[in-house]
């Protein structure tokens, strides 16, 4: 995307009085005053143009009933010694709105599968064999919120998704940012930083006319080393094109059906590994 | 880790397990399963993997878009 920036007369007609002001040594601060009304201008295009990037995105993502892509996600964490650690996995999301919806992630010590049908949530845990379903019944948005708001497992990434995305994104934002471009995978994307009491986060959309977003990165700025949450997506497709559109949850051959509280008890199910171990240090 | 992971290659070499039965995949769990991973202690709050709802303070009081805060 090219910024743009404000146009300026070539020309400056000067009245009398300027002139005279221009004598008495005002020349200064009129400049001063041109700058400062020239980038007071500019910053004002730049949040219009990049909350119009925003928009876009969240519009044209939520106006796709089908679609499906790879991801790949870092989470870092900082340790009670201040060394800021970085956790790699990778998956795939497919989703049918409005209430179907399948993501993997796999990592070095988990590898689980999300199924959300419209009406029951299943998660799958490969290596361990085993499945835990939980009814929850509604929209994506519906297994959204609750998944992070009861069960404290927020789905990554599920912010650019949902039909709110663009409320969400920017209740409460105190600063916006059009940075240009960058090119994540190949693909030219837009590049947007904003900012929140609490996180920063940046993001970044796909020039042309499937303005997906191509890497999402919030940064916890108030939490001690200030770690990074970020997600890249690749393999974007919609409609027909979509990938792994079934949503029926068929438990592998031997899977041993588990409880909710038989799931929190479980090493390597959760977002970290068993060799992380949390404190309340902060 | 890799010095550990050395010791446990030559122990499956030590015990004449290559080039038997034990294919690469094998080894690789089997040398995974001897090495312990070092251990880090990580403080709380995790980051947000969601921005949904996040306002003032609401990170550091495990408020939103936290995993299992």
């Amino acid at each position: 995307m090219s910024a743009k920036m404000p146009v300026l007369p070539n020309t400056l007609t000067l009245g009398d009085g300027l002139r005279e002001a221009l004598r008495h040594g005002a020349c200064c601060c009129l400049l001063a005053a041109m700058a400062a009304a020239s980038m007071a201008s500019k910053a004002v295009a730049g949040e219009v143009e990049a909350m119009a990037l925003l928009k876009g995105m969240t519009t044209y993502v939520a106006a796709q009933r089908e679609l499906s892509f790879r991801y790949d996600s870092d989470l870092e964490v900082v340790t009670s010694d201040k060394q800021r650690l970085t956790l790699a996995s990778s998956g795939s999301v497919s989703l049918a709105r409005p209430g179907k919806i399948r993501a993997t992630r796999s990592s070095g010590f988990v590898d689980i599968e999300s199924i959300f049908d419209g009406s029951t949530f299943t998660l799958l845990g490969k290596d361990q064999n085993v499945y835990m379903q939980i009814p929850i019944a509604g929209s994506i948005e519906v297994l959204v919120d609750e998944l992070k708001d009861k069960y404290q497992r927020p789905l990554p990434a599920a912010d650019l998704l949902l039909p709110k995305a663009y409320a969400a994104l920017t209740n409460e934002v105190i600063d916006v940012k059009d940075l240009g471009s960058g090119v994540i995978g190949g693909v030219e994307c837009d590049h947007l930083a904003f900012r929140k009491q609490d996180v920063d986060y940046q993001i970044w959309i796909a020039q042309g006319d499937r303005p997906y977003p191509c890497r999402y990165v919030i940064t916890a700025k108030e939490v001690l080393g200030s770690p990074q949450y970020s997600v890249q997506i690749s393999d974007w497709k919609t409609g027909a094109g979509a990938v792994g559109q079934d949503f029926t949850f068929l438990p592998p051959e031997g899977a041993r059906s588990i409880t909710l509280k038989e799931l929190k008890a479980m090493k390597d199910m959760g977002e970290l590994p068993s060799n992380f171990v949390r404190e309340d240090n902060q | 880790m890799t010095i550990m992971k050395k010791h446990a290659t030559a122990l499956i070499l030590a015990l004449g397990l290559v080039g038997t039965a034990l294919t690469p995949s094998w080894s690789s769990a089997v040398i995974n399963a001897l090495v312990t991973p070092a251990q880090a202690r990580v403080g709380r709050p995790l980051t947000p993997v969601s921005v949904a709802g996040v306002g003032r303070r609401t990170v550091r009081r495990c408020a939103v878009g936290i995993y299992d805060c």
